[in-house]
């Protein structure tokens, strides 16, 4: 490994173990070049490295800086070794604040799609929980929820802008366990775009899924529309037989 | 809202894609709503990706996407032909290089790393749908030939040849801008969004059979899984 290499993986850890802080600013060239013993332009190709790849950012007056939208990301993974339990779970786990604003929400009555995707009869009211997802006060999500309103008894009456719907499926046993799930790529809606505040025609994840409880009754259907510059998806696809 | 979800509960039971919807006064009447309402639901389902609107022609149920299911792990082929679209796929570039970690970076090999650089195009119905890179480990295919992925799935060479049995991988999906090639290989502006869909993939030992990274078309694809908590 060249010796800048080595400067760069150096450096990298320090980040990634957050030594350095995301907006935090690195000391100087000189002073890291003091540090680890090694030329100063030695520390200037490391920085070079790490700046192309996107881990700090420099600004001419103010130095060198970790970069915050990097860290910033949410990942919503499929198949997290710990369960999928849904965005707040995820961001709790990274230690980002996540708040909603409800957008609207309310019973729903005679809708084919929705009684098609809950399985249940269309004379069956559905409760439906449009919020705004944010993370660390920025919007990341807009979430489209329907659940059975059947399973619940006071839906209507929660307060779910405080309250984690998933802590309030709980306390009723209808916690989704198993999900399936669909993820697309799409071009913003206008509404969403404006609730996101991003650019219309600006791409979006879309993330439907259908939640079902350890009976395996479906308790939720939600459809979220996901910024595509504040997450990333991650999953693990695992063979059993072999391929082909 | 819910007016595009029972129009959309309505193409999922009873249209085929490319079938040209009613004129949007019938379907107004039908579900007995104003032409605006109607209007601003079929635009939500156009930019949901559900329908194509074609300037004074109609609107018409837009092409099925390739669905990639995460629990079943097929090759892309039998994916593509899974929705009842041709493929096809072309052999770009085949050469073995040495990694240089550049852009590396996740995928835990030390740098100098010989692996099989495979590009290809890959084709739906006759269309380009992604650009394809993937990276063989050298140590682990080795002899790897242009014969051996010319026309074929790489997993089943790897099978058939070399015993390696693909036991999971881990994957990634972003967006990003085309640069380039992959524009001009795509058929797309440059800089217009498209996914980047990333992996590595192991064997049933647990090593790093390949890692690949494709660029595709954002509309053309979707992913499926069931996962449990």
């Amino acid at each position: 490994m060249t010796k800048y290499r080595e400067i760069e993986k150096k450096i990298l850890e320090e980040i990634k173990n957050g030594h350095y802080l995301p907006g935090e600013t690195l000391e100087s060239e000189r002073i890291l070049a003091k540090k680890y013993e090694v030329n100063r332009m030695t520390v200037k190709h490391a920085f070079d490295a790490l700046t192309e790849k996107g881990y700090i950012e420099r600004s001419h007056g103010k130095g060198t800086f970790v970069k915050k939208k990097n860290f910033e990301k949410l990942d919503l993974d499929f198949d997290k070794e710990d369960g999928n339990t849904g965005i707040t779970a995820l961001v709790e786990w990274h230690g980002i604040m996540i708040s909603n604003k409800v957008l609207s929400k309310g019973i729903v009555n005679g809708s084919r799609y929705l009684s098609d995707k809950l399985r249940i009869g269309l004379d069956e009211p559905v409760f439906a929980l449009h919020r705004v997802r944010y993370g660390n006060e920025e919007p990341i999500a807009v979430e489209y929820t329907y659940v059975p309103s059947s399973y619940f008894g006071n839906i209507g009456e929660m307060d779910f802008k405080n309250v984690s719907l998933y802590d309030y499926m709980a306390s009723f046993g209808k916690l989704p366990k198993k999900f399936n799930q669909k993820l697309r790529l799409i071009e913003n809606a206008e509404k969403e775009a404006e609730h996101l505040k991003i650019k219309k025609g600006s791409p979006l994840y879309y993330f439907e899924f259908i939640g079902m409880d350890g009976d395996m009754e479906i308790v939720e259907y939600t459809e979220s529309y996901i910024r595509c510059d504040k997450c990333e998806f991650r999953f693990t696809a695992t063979t059993k037989k072999s391929l082909v | 809202m819910f007016l595009s979800r029972e129009i959309e509960y309505l193409i999922e039971n009873e249209y085929r894609e490319g079938q040209a919807l009613p004129p949007e006064r019938d379907m107004a009447a039908s579900f007995d709503v104003q032409r605006d309402t109607l209007r601003s639901a079929l635009d939500l389902l156009e930019q949901k990706g559900i329908i194509l609107k074609r300037e004074r022609i109609g609107n018409f149920v837009a092409p099925s996407r390739v669905r990639f299911d995460l629990n079943k792990y097929r090759s892309t082929k039998r994916y593509i032909e899974g929705v009842g679209k041709k493929h096809k796929v072309i052999l770009l570039t085949f050469e073995k290089i040495s990694i240089d970690r550049r852009h590396d970076e996740d995928y835990l090999l030390p740098e100098g790393t010989l692996v099989y650089r495979i590009m290809r195009l890959r084709y739906a119905n006759d269309i380009p749908m992604a650009l394809e890179r993937s990276h063989v480990l050298c140590e682990m295919a080795s002899g790897l030939n242009e014969e051996d992925v010319h026309k074929k799935s790489i997993y089943s060479t790897l099978k058939n040849k070399f015993n390696i049995t693909i036991a999971n991988s881990k994957q990634k999906v972003t967006v990003i801008k085309a640069n380039g090639l992959e524009s001009e290989l795509l058929k797309i502006e440059r800089d217009e969004p498209v996914m980047r869909y990333e992996g590595i993939v192991y064997d049933s030992k647990g090593c790093i059979v390949e890692f690949f990274d494709n660029t595709i078309l954002m509309d053309s694809v979707e992913f499926v899984s069931q996962s449990f908590v």
